[in-house]
């Protein structure tokens, strides 16, 4: 599937106006938790993360049990952090018969700017991925390896998670 | 719009679309974007106060997709770099002063 990037405006900050647009492979990820419930999140395509990682604040939203899950220091760019790992069902969907959803296991922690990393461990793992910045698109392309995850019938609906 | 009508690049495109002006009102807020990336539906300062909105000003139904719009955008390489002249006599352009 492919996806158009997203033009992020950047503004400068001493004069507070606009000054252009910045492509950036952004794309909505569909994720559930124990309860079922179905939140899309703005995530970012990124090929130096080793892992998928979410804003901590969703935990609130997933049903996920105070204190559960597996805890664990980790190191990136920005410092060091605590992240906390989860079974989720993800998925991706360029439109509506053009989709693919997964069981994976992904972290939650503090992140820059509140955007969810697509990075490699339980996400571009399973995807043949393409950069066109020249022709404005990105190609994630379901590995046969995909451990693919059954529909999820509605917003609210429970599911099995793995 | 429902979670079965979603379409990622129509979303990305309407998004894309959003007038820069208009999206700096929700500087360093977390926002939710309708499903199909016209219009803002809500914004909140944390990400659990945009959840609690959402589950109380949403219907259950409703698809958006949750965002954050940075604070701290800079344009500063959209400019060429041109060094800052070295006033005469500080040493720094190894003259001597």
């Amino acid at each position: 599937m492919t996806f158009t990037l997203t033009d992020d405006p950047l503004v400068n900050t001493a004069t507070n106006n606009p000054t252009r647009r910045q492509p950036r492979p952004l794309i909505p990820l569909l994720v559930a938790g124990p309860n079922g419930r179905l939140w899309p999140v703005r995530g970012l395509v990124d090929t130096g993360a080793d892992e998928v990682l979410f804003p901590d604040y969703l935990l609130k939203g997933f049903g996920f049990a105070a204190g559960s899950g597996i805890s664990r220091g980790t190191s990136g760019v920005g410092g060091r952090s605590q992240v906390v790992y989860h079974p989720v069902r993800l998925e991706i969907r360029a439109a509506p018969n053009d989709r693919v959803a997964w069981n994976t296991t992904v972290g939650f922690t503090q992140l820059a700017h509140n955007v969810a990393l697509f990075g490699v461990a339980g996400g571009l793992e399973f995807f043949h991925t393409t950069l066109n910045v020249i022709d404005n698109h990105l190609g994630l392309f379901p590995h046969p390896t995909v451990p693919l995850a059954g529909p999820c019938v509605a917003p609210h609906a429970p599911f099995p998670v793995p | 719009m429902t979670v079965d009508e979603f379409n990622a690049n129509e979303f990305i495109r309407n998004q894309n679309a959003y007038p820069t002006g208009e999206l700096l009102r929700y500087a360093g807020k977390h926002v939710a974007w309708s499903g199909d990336g016209t219009t803002i539906l809500l914004a909140a300062d944390t990400g659990e106060e945009l959840i609690d909105l959402s589950d109380s000003r949403l219907p259950p139904d409703e698809f958006f997709v949750l965002s954050y719009v940075p604070a701290d955008w800079d344009g500063k390489h959209d400019r060429p770099f041109r060094p800052a002249p070295i006033p005469a006599g500080s040493g720094s352009n190894g003259a001597a002063p």
